[in-house]
């Protein structure tokens, strides 16, 4: 059951908009895949609807091998980035044309187009047309369209880009309870790492038309799988620091970066030796960047002295932008923090918060 | 009417004052084609419906007032009916076919295919050719003896026709000439409203489940149709100031089969030398397409739909 990519790649000349993609979406998942633009995210969609073929490689839906299907055969309806309602017809129509193209009594659309019109609260607009709508009124018609239909899967391309923040948020709490609700496989390309987090049964990293990771958000979160993933998931982004690998005592190792001297425990010393490399790349997200008078007696893995340049208050957080060694690195602070522009301060960070990379691959070591 | 609303004297004085500085600023852009207008269209438009009230002499001079005389035998001269109903069967046929075909073509060559352009360019070639040109063409293809159009209709079997001769075929052949002749024009217009339909739409139409010939009809026709409505006015006004081909090809003939009204305006005005006849049809005519076009627009209302 749901939604299976089995080895799909796309090429436009010589560039490959989707390469060697394999990805397995469960029966009823909400499935996000996210990635910068050009990452091929559209691409596999589009594939999966039926609306590009793809170069060489499989795609089936409910197990069934689908890659040769036209679109109208596939049985999944897509919610478009810019909704791409039929302008010159009427919501009611709009919602009803898929259900017309497929023989449908006259009385169950009635129905069916009632029944969602009611379910998304859009029942006074079905005599409107699309033009005399707001932003988030063609958002539910374009939603309406694609639910009325009872798909196999929804796949949706980006359909929140088009709303303002506060709608965006609104929107995306809809979208999770009527996934609930219809239990139905949903595909969903953002770039926004917001909606990936905040919708994602699990997420589809995507980058220049490779999967990067799958995994729950908080797995990728936690865990990325590389430094790609590492460093697109998270807001501010993480910083990394790269230098050359040096025996400390006790078995452990030393990394030195320009400004902040990193000390490997033992575990993850034995680990970075088995990959036998010269250098190593540590990531660190913002929040884990501490200051060191916070920190009492909790074991460190670096300590360093930084000027704080930039704070940025943001009421439930401070973000401070600090010059370290000759570059800026971001750590995100409590809202209470002690501290000022101009400063200079001592921070820390706790040895189980290092994310480890090789600078050659970039994947992360464990 | 609140009170708020009512702009005090000073005010109102004030947006005057406006109004008369941004008609000065305005009338150089508008001056050239105004005076242009005057010469060409107002002035022979006025001239005419004056001329309506007058006899003359076959110069259009010595003028002597005879009322609505001539506009009254106008609309009762039953040639001037039949040349009226020569002209909306010409109208008809040309308007119906351009339509028809330039929408086919413009449909045919707005896919992207290597070598489209090629195809686009021929199609539409024939905006670029004159009137007189192309009515010659047509008078050899169409020539019973020697005519290309004969020989093939005789190579597939079919009686061939006298075509600019016989009544029953001389404005059939003189609308496929304008049909040819306007098709262009028509498929350029069409091929333009085609390429502003977002490609977006026949994807969600897709998804839907429309076929082909459902995207054509729910997708593609209705976001043309103000495409359409202009091709058709446009139509109708050129069937309707049609004169060169039929000057050309059967000078009005045979039986005033092919006498539709602008040439029946041309041969009293410049045959007949009468010239106060002449204008008072002239402005019949220019009553009759306003009126169309006002109908066509006043129709379009209920079936074309403006994004």
């Amino acid at each position: 059951m749901g939604v299976r990519f089995d080895q799909v790649s796309k090429y436009f000349g010589d560039v490959a908009a989707l390469a060697d993609f394999s990805l397995d979406v469960a029966n009823g998942e909400f499935m996000v895949l996210l990635g910068p633009s050009g990452c091929g995210k559209t691409t596999a969609l589009r594939i999966l609807a039926g609306l590009e073929e793809a170069t060489s490689g499989d795609v089936l839906i409910d197990e069934r091998v689908v890659t040769d299907l036209n679109a109208r055969d596939r049985d999944i309806a897509m919610v478009f980035q810019n909704y791409a309602l039929y302008p010159h017809m009427s919501v009611y129509d709009n919602i009803a044309f898929g259900l017309r193209m497929r023989q449908i009594t006259r009385r169950e659309i009635d129905r069916t187009v009632h029944e969602a019109a009611e379910l998304l609260g859009i029942a006074e607009l079905l005599k409107r047309k699309p033009g005399q709508l707001s932003g988030g009124q063609r958002q539910r018609v374009a939603l309406g369209r694609a639910i009325v239909r009872r798909p196999k899967a929804f796949l949706m391309d980006e359909p929140l880009s088009n709303l303002d923040a506060k709608l965006r948020a609104q929107t995306r709490i809809e979208l999770i309870r009527l996934h609930r609700r219809l239990q139905t496989t949903v595909l969903y390309v953002t770039h926004d790492q917001v909606e990936a987090m905040t919708m994602g049964g699990r997420i589809a990293v995507m980058d220049r038309g490779r999967l990067q990771q799958v995994g729950s958000p908080q797995d990728v979160y936690t865990r990325p799988a590389n430094r790609f993933v590492a460093e697109f998931i998270g807001s501010p982004a993480m910083s990394f620091f790269q230098g050359p690998l040096a025996d400390g005592p006790g078995g452990t190792l030393a990394v030195d970066t320009a400004g902040v001297r990193f000390v490997l425990g033992a575990e993850r010393a034995a680990s970075a030796r088995r990959h036998a490399l010269a250098e190593i790349t540590v990531g660190v997200r913002p929040e884990h960047i501490e200051l060191a008078d916070q920190f009492g007696e909790r074991a460190t893995a670096a300590a360093f002295d930084a000027h704080v340049d930039v704070i940025e208050a943001l009421g439930n957080e401070t973000h401070a932008t600090l010059l370290v060694g000759g570059r800026a690195i971001i750590t995100r602070l409590p809202p209470d923090a002690a501290i000022r522009a101009g400063e200079t301060r001592r921070f820390a960070i706790a040895p189980q918060h290092l994310l480890l990379f090789d600078p050659a691959s970039g994947g992360r070591l464990e | 009417m609140s009170i708020a609303s009512a702009p005090r004297p000073r005010e109102r004085r004030r947006g005057r004052a406006k109004v008369v500085r941004e008609a000065v600023a305005a009338s150089p852009f508008v001056l050239p084609s105004l005076g242009l207008f005057s010469l060409f269209v107002f002035y022979p438009l006025v001239r005419s419906i004056w001329l309506g009230f007058h006899a003359t002499d076959p110069f259009g001079r010595r003028e002597v007032w005879v009322g609505i005389a001539q506009y009254r035998d106008v609309l009762t001269s039953s040639d001037f009916r039949y040349s009226l109903f020569v002209t909306g069967q010409f109208a008809l046929y040309t308007v119906i076919g351009s339509t028809a075909i330039g929408l086919y073509l413009a449909l045919l060559v707005h896919r992207r295919l290597p070598g489209i352009l090629l195809f686009r360019t021929v199609y539409t070639s024939t905006v670029a050719s004159s009137v007189a040109v192309s009515s010659v063409m047509w008078l050899l293809l169409l020539n019973p003896g020697v005519g290309v159009l004969n020989y093939l209709i005789g190579k597939g079997g079919l009686p061939t026709a006298n075509w600019l001769t016989d009544p029953k075929w001389a404005l059939v052949a003189i609308a496929m000439t304008t049909v040819w002749m306007n098709v262009g024009l028509a498929t350029i217009v069409i091929l333009a409203g085609l390429q502003n339909i977002p490609e977006q739409l026949y994807e969600s139409a897709r998804v839907d489940g429309a076929r082909p010939w459902d995207q054509l009809l729910h997708v593609t026709l209705p976001a043309l149709s103000p495409t359409l409505l202009f091709v058709s006015v446009v139509g109708v006004i050129f069937a309707f100031e049609s004169f060169g081909q039929i000057d050309i090809l059967t000078k009005g003939g045979p039986l005033n089969s092919t006498t539709v009204i602008v040439y029946s305006i041309y041969r009293e005005a410049f045959l007949h030398y009468n010239v106060g006849l002449a204008s008072a049809q002239a402005v019949v005519l220019f009553v009759i397409v306003l009126l169309l076009t006002g109908v066509q627009f006043l129709a379009a209302q209920r079936w074309v739909f403006y994004r």
